[in-house]
C-alpha cells in the first residue's frame, strides 16, 4: 500500500516523479544459501549424534561380550571345582566300596574337567594375570589327578593308598579357584559400572539431539511462517497493481499495444478495437508494424525503438500513421516506453488519434491564411491610397497635411508587418515555413541587412557601426530568413538606442559555430524582463511607442531554432543591451550537395534537413513528382511515392528513356519502405536500409557520389 | 529611350484596390490600364469587345471564378493563347505560389504593393522584348 502513495496523483512530489519517469531496478532473485546452510548444519549435528551413538553402541556392544565372557569363565571354573570335587568323591567311594559305578561317575568328572579346562584356556586369551593363576590352578590339578588316578586299581595293578596326601593340593587348588573368581567377580562389577554409565551418557545425547531436532524443525516452521505473512501484503499489493493498471490498460482513450522483447504484440486495450476495428486475437503475436509506421520492422527491438544508453531517443512520435482494419490510415501520435522485465526488454506504445487535432489545424490554417488575405486587402487600399498621395500630391499638401500622411503610412505599414509577423509566426509552429536552406556566408547577409535598416537608422539619427571578420563564416542556412532575424534585432536596437547613438552588429567564430552580436547603448533589458523577451506579444514598458509588433524576438528565436542554433540576451558592459545568435558553421569548404527532396512537409522534417546541410547537403524542394521532373541539376534526388499525389506519372518522366545522363541517384519511399535507385531502369531498384532515416541513406548516397564511387553498388 | 508600351488588362473585385492599382500604373507613361471588377467582366471583354491586352494582372480570389481559371479561359479566345499573366494578390503560402506556377503566370506581386514601385515591378517580371 505504501508503494502505491508514490503514484498518487495527489503525492507528485519530487520523489514521486522520480519513480514515474525512472523504473526501480528489477529485484533479484531470493537466495537460498542461508537456508541451505542451516539444513547442511542441522543434518551435520544429527548425523555426528548419530554416529557418536553408534560407537557408544558398538562399544557396549563389546563390553557386554566381555562381561559374558567373564560370567562364562566364572561359571566354568565353579564346575571345575565342582568336577574336581566330583573325582575325588568318586575316587572314595571307589576305594571304599570298590563300586564300580564309582569308578564310571570318577571317569566321567575326568572326561568334564577335561572339556571344561579346554573352554577355560579358550576364555582366558586375553587376561594375562587370570592365564597366569589359571597356569598355577592347571599345575595343581593335573598333580592331583595324576595322584588321584595312581591311587586307583588299573587292569593289572593295585591301587596305591598313599592318594590322601594329595589332599593339600585340593585346598590349594580350590583357594586358586576362589581368587580367580574373586577377580571374576571384580571385573563383572567394573564393566557393570562402566556400562551403566555409557548407557547413561547415551541416554542424555539421544535427548540432547531429540530437542536439537525439535528446535531445529521448530525454526524452520517458524521462519517458513514469517516468510508467508510477510510475502501476504506483497501479493496484495502486486494484486492491487494489477487491478490498478489493468484499469488503467482498460480505461484509458488511448490505443495501447504490449510488445514482446521481438516486437511483437503481445496484448491491446480496447480503445485499439474503437480507434483501429482490430479485434486483439487479430494483432496478438503479430508484428507491430502492421499496426503503426512509428517503428520500422527491420532490425532489433532496440533498434526500431532507437534505444540509446537505456533511454528512448524519440520517446514520442508526432505525425504517424496507424492503419485500421479496413485499409484506411489514421493520424496518430505514437509515445514509446519501456516495461525492462525478468524476460526482456519489452516496450508499451501509446498510439493518440489525431485526426481531430489535424483537422482542427487545417481549419485554424486556413482560417490564418483567409483572415491574413482579408487584413490585407484594405490594407492594401490604404497603404497604395497613402503612398500615391505622398508622390503624387506632396508639394500640393501643407506641412501638417504631409507629417499626418507620414504617420497614417507608417502605421499602415506596421500593421502589415504584424499581418505579417503572425502569418510568419504560424507558419513556424506548424512546420509550414520552410527554409531554403544552402550553403551561404553569414558576413554579406549583416551587410545587407545593415544597410536594409539604414532607412530607420537615419531617422533616429541612429549609427550602425558593422565590424566582422574578412574570411567570412560559411554557414548553412536561409538567407532571408538570417537576414530578417539579423533586421529584427537592428530594429529593436535602433528604436532603443538614444539619439545619436551607435549600434554594433558584429560576427566572430566561436568554437564550430558563427556568433552575430547586435549591441546598443540604451536602457537595456529589466532583469524581470529578461524571462519573458522571447515570448510573443512580449514588450517592455517604452516599446509600443518606439514602434514594435511584439513578435520579433519571438519570430527570430524560431528562425534561429530551425537553423538549429541558440539565441541568447546579455547586458552589455558599460550598460546597454547585447543580444546574439549562434548556428554551427558549415563543415567542409567544398561545394555543397544538391539533394532534391519531393514528398510532405514531414518526409524530410526542419531538423533532418539541418543535420543534411551539417553535411553539406543542401535540400531544395519540389512540389509533387510533377515539380521533380521539372528541376535538375541536382545530385540525387528523394521521392516519397506514398505522398507525391498525383504526380506519380512523372517518375516515368524522371527515369524515362528521355532523361539523358548524367543519371544522378534517386532514393524513393514506396509502401513504407525506402528503395534506392540508380540508372534508368526501374528494375535497377533495390531495398535499402529501410530502417535507416532517410537523410542517413540520402547522406551515404551523396557520400558516395562525392567520393566518385559506384552508386550502385 | 522610351519604355515599351503595354496595354493592362487589370482584374480585381475591390473596387478601392482597382483604383489605386490604376493610379499607381499610370505613373508609367507608356502603361495602359483597363480595370474590371469581375472574371465574368474580362472574359465577356475580351469575347464581345474583342480587347487583346498585352498583359493579364489579375487577382486570385474573386466571386465568380478565381484567377487561374480566368487565365485558363482567356488562353482559349483567338489570340489570346500566350498571353503574359501576373498574379496581384495576398495569397501567398507555399502551395498557392506552386498553384500560380502551374497556372502558367509570369509571377506574383504580393499585396500590400508598393504603388510607387508597381510599374517598375510589372515590368521587371516580363521577358525581355526579343
Amino acid at each position: 500500500m505504501r508503494m502505491w502513495n508514490r503514484y498518487r496523483p495527489g503525492t507528485a512530489d519530487k520523489t514521486g516523479v522520480a519513480h514515474l519517469t525512472t523504473l526501480p531496478p528489477l529485484p533479484s532473485r531470493p537466495s537460498i544459501g542461508r537456508l541451505l546452510l542451516l539444513a547442511v548444519l542441522m543434518l551435520a549435528v544429527l548425523v555426528c549424534g548419530a554416529r557418536w551413538i553408534s560407537t557408544q553402541y558398538r562399544t557396549g556392544q563389546v563390553s557386554r561380550g566381555l562381561l559374558t565372557r567373564s560370567y562364562d569363565r566364572r561359571i566354568v571354573i565353579a564346575d571345575l571345582m565342582a568336577r574336581l570335587q566330583e573325582v575325588e568323591a568318586g575316587r572314595h567311594d571307589y576305594l571304599a566300596n570298590r563300586d564300580p559305578a564309582a569308578l564310571r561317575s570318577y571317569r566321567s568328572a575326568r572326561v568334564a574337567i577335561r572339556q571344561q579346562r579346554h573352554r577355560l584356556e579358550r576364555l582366558l586369551i586375553d587376561i594375562p594375570a587370570q592365564s597366569a593363576r589359571y597356569a598355577a590352578l592347571s599345575d595343581l590339578i593335573d598333580r592331583r589327578l595324576s595322584a588321584l588316578d595312581a591311587a586307583l586299581p588299573t587292569p593289572t595293578s593295585r591301587p596305591v593308598a598313599s592318594a590322601g596326601r594329595a589332599d593339600g593340593l585340593t585346598a590349594r587348588a580350590q583357594m586358586l579357584a576362589a581368587a580367580m573368581m574373586q577377580e571374576e567377580d571384580r571385573m563383572i562389577a567394573e564393566r557393570s559400572r562402566r556400562w551403566d554409565a555409557r548407557a547413561a551418557r547415551a541416554q542424555r545425547m539421544v535427548w540432547l539431539l531429540v530437542t536439537a531436532a525439535f528446535i531445529l524443525v521448530g525454526a524452520g516452521l517458524a521462519v517458513a511462517l514469517s516468510w508467508r505473512r510477510a510475502r501476504y501484503p506483497l501479493v496484495l499489493q502486486a494484486q492491487e497493481a494489477v487491478a490498478r493498471l489493468t484499469g488503467v490498460f482498460a480505461g484509458t482513450n488511448d490505443a495501447i499495444a504490449l510488445l514482446d522483447p521481438d516486437g511483437r504484440i503481445e496484448a491491446v486495450n480496447p480503445a485499439v478495437t474503437r480507434l483501429l476495428g482490430y479485434q486483439p486475437e487479430m494483432l496478438i503475436g503479430r508484428d507491430i508494424a502492421m499496426l503503426i509506421d512509428a517503428l520500422p520492422p527491420v532490425g532489433s527491438l532496440a533498434e526500431r525503438i532507437g534505444l540509446d544508453a537505456g533511454r528512448i531517443v524519440e520517446p514520442l512520435r508526432i505525425d504517424r500513421v496507424a492503419y485500421h482494419v479496413d485499409g484506411h490510415s489514421v493520424p496518430v501520435d505514437v509515445a514509446l516506453g519501456l516495461m525492462p522485465m525478468p524476460t526482456g526488454l519489452h516496450v508499451v506504445a501509446a498510439i493518440r488519434d489525431i485526426s481531430e487535432r489535424k483537422a482542427i489545424d487545417r481549419m485554424k490554417d486556413e482560417f490564418i491564411a483567409t483572415a491574413s488575405h482579408e487584413l490585407r486587402t484594405p490594407l492594401t487600399s490604404v497603404v497604395g491610397a497613402l503612398g500615391l498621395l505622398r508622390t503624387i500630391s506632396g508639394t500640393a499638401l501643407s506641412e501638417p497635411a504631409r507629417r499626418l500622411v507620414t504617420v497614417a503610412e507608417e502605421n499602415s505599414r506596421r500593421m502589415i508587418d504584424l499581418v505579417n509577423d503572425l502569418l510568419d509566426l504560424e507558419k513556424l509552429d506548424s512546420g509550414a515555413l520552410v527554409l531554403c536552406s544552402r550553403p551561404i556566408d553569414l558576413v554579406p547577409v549583416l551587410h545587407h541587412a545593415a544597410r536594409g535598416s539604414e532607412g530607420l537608422a537615419a531617422g533616429r539619427g541612429v549609427v550602425i557601426a558593422l565590424e566582422s571578420p574578412m574570411d567570412g563564416l560559411p554557414v548553412a542556412g536561409d538567407e532571408g530568413r538570417l537576414a530578417r532575424v539579423v533586421t529584427n534585432l537592428l530594429a529593436n536596437a535602433i528604436r532603443f538606442s538614444p539619439d545619436g547613438g551607435t549600434v554594433t552588429l558584429s560576427a566572430e567564430r566561436r568554437g564550430g559555430r558563427a556568433v552575430v552580436t547586435v549591441a546598443d547603448r540604451g536602457p537595456g533589458v529589466s532583469p524581470a524582463f529578461r524571462e519573458r523577451l522571447f515570448t510573443r506579444f512580449a514588450q517592455a514598458g517604452d516599446a509600443r511607442s518606439a514602434g514594435g509588433s511584439g513578435l520579433g524576438l519571438a519570430i527570430s528565436q524560431q528562425i534561429v531554432r530551425a537553423h538549429g542554433g541558440t539565441i541568447w540576451f546579455e547586458p552589455r558592459q558599460g550598460g546597454g543591451a547585447c543580444f546574439r545568435f549562434s548556428i554551427a558553421l558549415r563543415v567542409g569548404g567544398e561545394a555543397a550537395l544538391r539533394l532534391l527532396v519531393c514528398g510532405g512537409a514531414g518526409f524530410v522534417t526542419p531538423d533532418m534537413e539541418h543535420a543534411l546541410a551539417e553535411q553539406g547537403i543542401m535540400v531544395e524542394r519540389a512540389e509533387g513528382a510533377d515539380g521533380a521532373a521539372d528541376q535538375a541539376g541536382q545530385d540525387a534526388v528523394l521521392i516519397d511515392l506514398d505522398d507525391a499525389g498525383p504526380g506519380k506519372d512523372a517518375l516515368a518522366m524522371l527515369f524515362g528513356a528521355d532523361r539523358t545522363p548524367p543519371v544522378i541517384p534517386v532514393i524513393v519511399r514506396a509502401g513504407g519502405q525506402f528503395w534506392r535507385a540508380h540508372g534508368v531502369s526501374r528494375d535497377a531498384w533495390r531495398v535499402a536500409d529501410g530502417g535507416a532515416p532517410i537523410t542517413d541513406l540520402a547522406a551515404l548516397i551523396l557520400a558516395d557520389r562525392r567520393a566518385g564511387g559506384d552508386i550502385a553498388s | 529611350m522610351n519604355p515599351q508600351p503595354l496595354n493592362i488588362l487589370h482584374v480585381e473585385d475591390d473596387a478601392d484596390i482597382r483604383l489605386v492599382a490604376g493610379m499607381a500604373m499610370a505613373l508609367d507613361p507608356a502603361m495602359t490600364v483597363t480595370s474590371v471588377e469581375s472574371g465574368g467582366a474580362a472574359l465577356r471583354m475580351l469575347t464581345e469587345g474583342a480587347f487583346r491586352p498585352d498583359l493579364l494582372l489579375l487577382d486570385v480570389m474573386m466571386p465568380d471564378m478565381d484567377g487561374m481559371r480566368l487565365v485558363a479561359e482567356a488562353r482559349r479566345l483567338p489570340g489570346m493563347e500566350a498571353v503574359p499573366a501576373i498574379f496581384l494578390t495576398a495569397r501567398t503560402r507555399p502551395g498557392d505560389i506552386a498553384l500560380y506556377r502551374a497556372a502558367g503566370s509570369l509571377g506574383l506581386i504580393i499585396k500590400p504593393f508598393d504603388p510607387v514601385t508597381l510599374a517598375q515591378q510589372i515590368r521587371a517580371l516580363l521577358p525581355d522584348p526579343v
